[in-house]
């Protein structure tokens, strides 16, 4: 099947930096297929690309070189433009600077008044997505006075509304405290169950790990992809990326190196208790 | 200097029908030269409370003695708040500028500043060079630091650090944490951290508060408040994930690992000595 | 937080009142074209007549007196003023006082009457607008009054957009306002003492970082709003919908008998 998301070899120089030969390329010769209805995160260090990667993703920045085609749609022409915004949506970091509307439901509305959606399926679909993110009842607020995983709430549900067939969170998680990301998070869940395409981009390991695939950039580059629980034998690598290593990896680690007998297949915090009561208990 | 809180309370819009109790008859005491957190989760008061110890606001009732002195004009310079995401208060066109805005505040004569500056770069380890340059065309973590140093040129006896770590990446973290743990210990500063991340407050707290509701509702050494599980999740807070670990090994395991282990080197050290004294 | 707190003069009050109801539209177009009308009144007769009609302004709004009050309080000082210069310029008549050096004559006493009776007049229905259309709705009674223009040019729904976001932004920018005065008041700036051109000098530190913050807002929502498909007011639907209703066509005919009576009394 086509993927939903191909790119072929993209890359991106900043305009500013261009007159400079040895201008840096923000991303460079990144290949990479999402299919239908698949959940990716995307990781790597400040500066690694990963914002530049969803930028390009829906036509905001366009490739330098190669290309990147959405459903089938060169991203380079400015034609398809209001198509792919329609099939991909993106929620960004700072739940603030992404609401337009100066009530809930003005700002749900926004994305579709764009794409030109008739008054009376607007209101139909608002009263579902934000039934959805759980703020329904809450129509007429002002979005001062939400919190933040409401916000970022109100955000996806903005999106959802214009029936996005994939939707990118550029480190939507990173600005909210531990309520509000599991908020979020339960709602990314909930996306990918209905069958959306998630891109989640996170600097969270944990986070990474609700994904089916992990993509770690580094300098512009795709270091390494591949199914999370790979990642959880490691341990280097994610210390090289400078990401955070999880306390059961840790914990496994350093215990294998001590002489315990824990088998190296193990990935997660439910195994790790399993396999260790199994040994200090043992008579 | 010795922190102490007595019947701190704070209404917003006191005498209106919006009337909010944002904090409610706290006590507590910080002892001289202590690294201590509070933790609570959104609108449990944190940030009010650390607003009246650093005498920006005036409470409704109880009050705030800090060494013994109630009254914030003689404590000028004495308490430094690092509020939440501190590198968008950056207004100079330097960064030297920008650290020397505090103490120059303080009516120190150039040639102290001067040297401070230089000091509190040090301390967030700031190259010697960036200090002529624009502090709005350097990195991110690089402006936090900065905005730090602003803080910590003023050389406060409390240093109050408002979710110091938000936003940077993991390697960030720990050296930013690291360096203000040294600064604790070498100046004797007093440190009072308010998280959210409770590995923070488990690695570096001699003492943590918890605030639910603008309520005081827990105090003491993080061994014991993290060891609560219940009461934290009712609290909308989880236990770091080292203790979580451990409870969840010890509702299986008799007789279980011993109390207190709040780190991963807690929990290597605990379960290799109860490997090594196993029954062969 | 402490200053989001105060309602600010003249701001909207949430209420289910015949004023409230209203159509923007209608109501904009009433106080526009009452604002000139109020000078066609010359005597007696035409000024009971429009206090008349501000009065039942104030009972149909059904806003206590007092909130009233307050949103025009700060124009009150210039109407005493203004009064109080004609009371002691204004030459004709009789004489009515003499107090010292000043003397007041009766001319004097009508005109400043007049004076601040129009302008009271004024402010109370200006003040009325405000307190019962939310600033969203006066955005979208503005859009549509604008309209016709669309065509020589005025990018009437830009401009609504534009005017809207401002205000979806006043309360985040206020707050922020705050933290950052907080902050710099930690580094011991001073705010509130020295002569003025010290205490302009002092809010630096505030506004810099203020600006910095607002156009690094404005560029990430012009990146999301770009993100959310908009591509200025071609084509777009619009959720916000004002209705005409049979009180709307009611208050413009009010407004037409008021005008011509108005003219008729002029005498």
């Amino acid at each position: 099947m086509e993927p939903i998301i191909r790119l072929d070899g993209a890359g991106f120089r900043y305009d500013h930096l261009q007159e400079r030969p040895e201008a840096e390329w923000a991303l460079r010769g990144v290949h990479l297929q999402v299919g239908s209805g698949e959940y990716i995160a995307v990781m790597g260090p400040n500066g690694s690309g990963k914002s530049t990667l969803a930028k390009l993703l829906n036509g905001l920045l366009l490739p330098s070189e190669g290309k990147v085609w959405v459903g089938g749609l060169d991203t380079g022409l400015e034609k398809n433009h209001p198509l792919i915004r329609q099939k991909v949506g993106m929620v960004f970091q700072n739940p603030d600077n992404q609401i337009v509307g100066t009530t809930v439901k003005d700002d749900v509305a926004f994305g579709m008044e764009n794409l030109g959606v008739p008054r009376q399926e607007m209101l139909k679909r608002i009263d579902q997505v934000l039934q959805q993110v759980g703020l329904r009842g809450r129509e007429a607020s002002s979005p001062h006075h939400l919190s933040g995983g409401q916000k970022q709430r109100l955000a996806i549900a903005g999106v959802m509304a214009m029936r996005p067939e994939v939707i990118i969170f550029d480190e939507a998680t990173s600005m909210l405290d531990p309520g509000g990301r599991r908020e979020v998070l339960d709602a990314i869940t909930e996306l990918h169950r209905q069958g959306t395409t998630v891109i989640h981009i996170t600097h969270s390991v944990k986070e990474a790990f609700q994904a089916e695939r992990v993509v770690v950039m580094a300098d512009g580059r795709i270091e390494w992809s591949g199914a999370p629980h790979e990642l959880f034998h490691r341990r280097e690598k994610l210390t090289r990326w400078s990401l955070e290593v999880p306390l059961p990896l840790e914990l496994k680690e350093r215990l294998r190196r001590r002489g315990l007998p824990i088998r190296h297949e193990i990935t997660g915090t439910e195994e790790l208790v399993e396999s260790l009561w199994k040994l200090l208990s043992r008579d | 200097m010795e922190i102490v809180i007595q019947g701190l309370t704070y209404r917003y819009m006191a005498g209106t029908p919006y009337e909010r109790c944002a904090l409610a008859d706290v006590d507590w005491t910080i002892p001289s030269g202590s690294f201590v957190a509070i933790i609570g989760g959104t609108g449990s008061g944190k940030t009010t409370l650390i607003q009246m110890i650093a005498g920006l606001m005036t409470p409704t009732r109880g009050h705030v003695l800090i060494g013994g002195i109630d009254d914030f004009s003689r404590l000028r310079g004495r308490v430094g708040v690092v509020f939440q995401y501190p590198e968008h208060q950056l207004f100079e066109e330097t960064v030297a500028k920008d650290i020397a805005y505090g103490p120059l505040n303080l009516g120190l004569s150039q040639e102290e500043v001067n040297y401070r500056v230089e000091q509190a770069m040090g301390w967030v380890g700031l190259p010697r060079e960036l200090a002529s340059r624009s502090p709005f065309h350097l990195s991110g973590g690089q402006m936090r630091r900065v905005a730090i140093a602003g803080v910590l040129s003023m050389q406060p006896e409390v240093l109050v650090l408002d979710e110091p770590t938000a936003g940077l990446d993991p390697a960030g973290q720990r050296e930013l944490m690291e360096r203000m743990y040294t600064l604790h210990r070498e100046r004797s500063m007093t440190v009072i951290l308010v998280s959210h991340n409770m590995e923070e407050a488990a690695t570096y707290a001699e003492r943590v508060l918890v605030l639910y509701q603008g309520r005081k509702v827990a105090e003491g050494q993080p061994v014991d408040i993290f060891s609560r599980h219940r009461s934290l999740k009712e609290w909308g807070l989880e236990a770091p994930e080292a203790p979580r670990l451990a409870d969840r090994l010890n509702r299986r395991l008799d007789p279980p690992l011993p109390d207190g282990l709040m780190t991963v080197d807690d929990l290597e050290e605990a379960i290799l000595a109860r490997w090594e004294g196993r029954p062969r | 937080m402490s200053r989001l707190n105060h309602p600010v003069i003249g701001q909207y009050i949430p209420a289910d009142s015949f004023l409230h109801r209203l159509d923007p539209r209608a109501k904009l177009v009433f106080v526009f074209v009452f604002m000139m009308i109020v000078f066609l009144a010359k005597n007696a007769a035409g000024y009971s007549l429009l206090v008349g009609v501000a009065l039942s302004g104030v009972l149909l709004s059904r806003i206590p007196l007092p909130m009233i009050l307050r949103g025009i309080k700060p124009v009150l000082y210039l109407i005493i003023l203004t009064a109080l210069l004609h009371l002691g310029m204004t030459r004709g008549g009789d004489v009515w006082w003499e107090l010292g050096p000043i003397t007041v004559y009766e001319q004097g006493v009508v005109q400043a009457t007049v004076i601040s009776l129009r302008f009271l007049i004024l402010v109370l229905m200006g003040t009325l607008l405000t307190l019962t259309t939310s600033p969203m709705e006066l955005t979208d009674g503005l859009e549509r009054l604008l309209c016709p223009l669309t065509r020589v040019g005025v990018p009437a729904q830009d401009l609504a957009l534009m005017m809207s976001i401002a205000l979806r932004f006043i309360p985040t920018l206020w707050e922020e306002m705050d933290k950052i005065m907080m902050a710099q008041r930690a580094r011991g700036a001073d705010f509130d003492s020295g002569h003025l051109l010290r205490r302009v000098k002092s809010y630096i530190p505030v506004l810099i970082p203020l600006f910095i913050s607002a156009f690094r807002r404005a560029e990430e929502l012009a990146l999301a709003m770009e993100a959310r498909g908009y591509r200025g007011g071609k084509g777009r639907t619009r959720i916000r919908e004002l209705r005409w209703k049979k009180e709307d066509t009611i208050l413009l005919v009010v407004l037409a008998v008021l005008s011509i009576s108005l003219w008729w009394l002029r005498g």
